[in-house]
């Protein structure tokens, strides 16, 4: 299978700055319709208090209210928390000592109060684990500064995975450019030995689970994670707290200082972009995930969430869109042999298998914005 | 109008076909043009005649998309154009090759894109050109001195230059020095000139030693098969059309060539080649 390599844009090359932003005036927290909160509406939250189905808060202080705002859910409702900066947390458990006397039982457990997603991705049979330490989209620096700052946490994890499954084939994935992980895990490998680790090439998609199966023929169901995963595993597990802080990479090339933030989940973005990145132009555009499927967002009401991998900067440089001139390139690019150029030029296709990489837009020599075509939207 | 952040390499392929004709365009002019009027003592008309005709042919095409677009620019439909002018006859009438200019610049700016027909309109245009011309008895391709003197054409002849071709269509040479320079662009079809050529000489190849049929070699077949038969808008999208098509046009190439017309047999089969474009085979 054809793996593209990307072309580097070295504006957009993350720099060591890491920044934490974990003390803001407000966080957001999704909220459905129909959600029956567990707590007054008016009154008082603690931090990693639950506050409706699966939601906890990360912060002390007052609920102020609901607002309409942006996420990568779409535009929809957010109950709001003032912090009151005083910490409290609701009574815990202490901290674990020892990650692998865990029961698969407890584990299970756990998993169904903090993360459903996890819960899902555990809840299937399996005899090997992949833990892939490489972003899928480019110039997102949040898994390396994961690999290199929390190296024993990440492999203790791991490791204790294999005991809790009783599993020996645990491979973990690591970018054989990734100079700063590979030096970070080559120090402290020695000591797992349930622990293989595998180099792969700088290829975009290589970690999307599907592609990474046919590259490296892998035909038995096996259990995919990645080190934020992993680490947030090692939070419910080892502190015996939800999730609370959230990783994410703001770069792009109209900011000076590209950088990984920690910030709490559900902070608003135009408050982190304000206090700690510095804009070159007032012209810009803010991305959502991916510079490839160019989902630009209203960056003033976005909320982060979880599912908030990176924020891409950029100036605003409208270029023509022309006439489809039927290369054929995006067919030929496609992961999932969808023929692309025949929903450009309005004939039936199917696109259900879509992954949503946007490599059909990078190639186009005609610079046409492929993916609305793919979203069905494409009188945009 | 698209923001696309993170794109791969720009599609320079207007660039290169007009170096390319900008190549062909100079041994046009040495062969005949320079060449011609030293020998014939011709006027400056006969010296100026193979820069004229693809100027003629760029300059209609970019008046009527200032009038459409009010700008000047590089765009496809000058390609197309200029590409046609190269292959046309030495001897044409300017007056009817400047009025054909004109009717097909006006279709390719106004009504080709409302037809959304991907067949090959140069190919269309050229076989109309070439019964305009037949009609006028004005169809030859012969220059001057190629007229009054029968000349026997070697391979080296034909791969230099010296046969008998379009106006810039010569060199057989310089074809495939433009055809490298094509293939250093990734968007551009590669194959179709490769393929086609292959299964038309794997025939001519069969016929001569089967039925010791001479192996026609002519630059217009190269030409037409580099430069109009890629053309990437009116040539098939998936590998398995672009095969197809290819091999269509190396049968119908060899065909027309040796039984009909061995100058433009290679267009009728690029024209009736590119109706493979209806189907939407994968």
């Amino acid at each position: 299978m054809k793996l593209v390599t990307l072309k580097k844009e070295y504006d957009l090359l993350l720099k060591d700055t890491i920044t934490e932003y974990l003390n803001p005036n407000f966080v957001y927290l999704p909220i459905k319709e129909e959600t029956k909160l567990k707590i007054d509406p008016k009154g008082y939250v603690h931090r990693g208090e639950e506050l409706y189905d699966l939601q906890y808060s990360p912060i002390s202080g007052k609920i102020l209210g609901i607002r309409e705002c942006y996420s990568t859910f779409g535009f929809s409702k957010f109950l709001v928390v003032g912090n009151d900066f005083k910490e409290k947390t609701v009574n815990r458990l202490g901290v674990r000592k020892n990650l692998s006397k865990i029961s698969k039982v407890e584990l299970f457990e756990l998993l169904k109060i903090y993360d459903e997603k996890m819960y899902n991705d555990f809840n299937m049979s399996f005899k090997k684990i992949m833990i892939s330490g490489i972003e899928e989209q480019p110039y997102v620096g949040n898994f390396m500064y994961i690999n290199v700052n929390y190296t024993k946490e990440i492999l203790d994890m791991i490791d204790s995975l294999g005991d809790i499954f009783d599993i020996n084939d645990i491979n973990f994935l690591i970018k054989d450019t990734d100079y700063n992980s590979i030096n970070s895990i080559n120090d402290m490998i020695g000591m797992y030995n349930n622990v293989n680790v595998k180099f792969l090439p700088n290829k975009y998609l290589i970690s999307h689970k599907d592609i990474l199966s046919k590259f490296l023929n892998i035909n038995e169901e096996f259990l995919y994670l990645n080190v934020e995963q992993i680490y947030d595993l090692y939070q419910y597990l080892k502190r015996r707290k939800p999730k609370e802080e959230k990783f994410i990479t703001i770069t792009g090339n109209a900011i000076n200082n590209p950088q990984v933030i920690k910030c709490k989940v559900g902070v608003v973005l135009s408050d982190v972009i304000n206090d700690l990145i510095e804009l070159n132009t007032d012209q810009f555009v803010v991305v959502e995930n991916s510079l490839l499927t160019n989902k630009e967002l209203d960056y003033k009401r976005y909320i982060i969430t979880n599912d908030l991998r990176a924020i891409y900067i950029m100036k605003k440089e409208k270029i023509k869109e022309e006439e489809c001139i039927r290369c054929g390139k995006c067919d030929e690019i496609c992961p999932m042999k969808i023929k692309v150029s025949s929903l450009v030029n309005n004939r039936k296709c199917s696109k259900d298998l879509c992954i949503h990489c946007g490599l059909c837009s990078y190639i186009c020599p005609s610079y046409i914005k492929i993916n609305r075509y793919l979203d069905g939207d494409s009188n945009e | 109008m698209s923001n696309i952040f993170l794109h791969y390499k720009k599609n320079n392929i207007n660039l290169l076909y007009i170096s390319c004709s900008i190549l062909l365009i100079c041994y046009g002019f040495y062969k005949n043009g320079i060449l011609l009027y030293r020998d014939t003592n011709g006027n400056v008309l006969t010296l100026i005649r193979p820069i004229l005709i693809p100027l003629i042919a760029i300059g209609v095409s970019q008046i009527i998309n200032y009038i459409k677009n009010k700008k000047i620019s590089i765009n496809n439909n000058l390609i197309y154009i200029l590409l046609l002018s190269l292959s046309v006859p030495l001897n044409i009438n300017i007056l009817v090759y400047t009025m054909f200019i004109i009717v097909i610049s006006l279709f390719l700016e106004f009504l080709s894109s409302k037809l959304k027909v991907n067949i090959n309109y140069i190919a269309l245009f050229k076989i109309l050109l070439i019964l305009i011309l037949f009609i006028l008895h004005n169809y030859q391709y012969a220059n001057q001195m190629e007229l009054l003197h029968k000349y026997s054409y070697s391979l080296l002849d034909i791969l230099f230059g010296r046969g008998i071709s379009g106006v810039c269509t010569s060199s057989m040479i310089l074809i495939i020095i433009s055809y490298m320079i094509l293939c250093t662009n990734y968007y551009y079809k590669k194959e179709i000139p490769f393929i086609s050529l292959s299964v038309y000489f794997a025939l001519a190849l069969v016929f001569k030693f089967v039925f010791h049929k001479v192996i026609i070699l002519n630059s217009l077949i190269l030409y037409s098969l580099v430069f109009i038969a890629s053309i990437s808008f009116m040539s098939p999208v998936s590998k398995l059309e672009k095969m197809i098509y290819s091999i269509i046009i190396g049968i119908l190439t060899f065909i027309f060539t040796y039984y009909f017309n061995r100058n433009d047999g290679v267009i009728f089969a690029i024209f009736i080649a590119s109706f493979i474009n209806f189907f939407d085979l994968k």
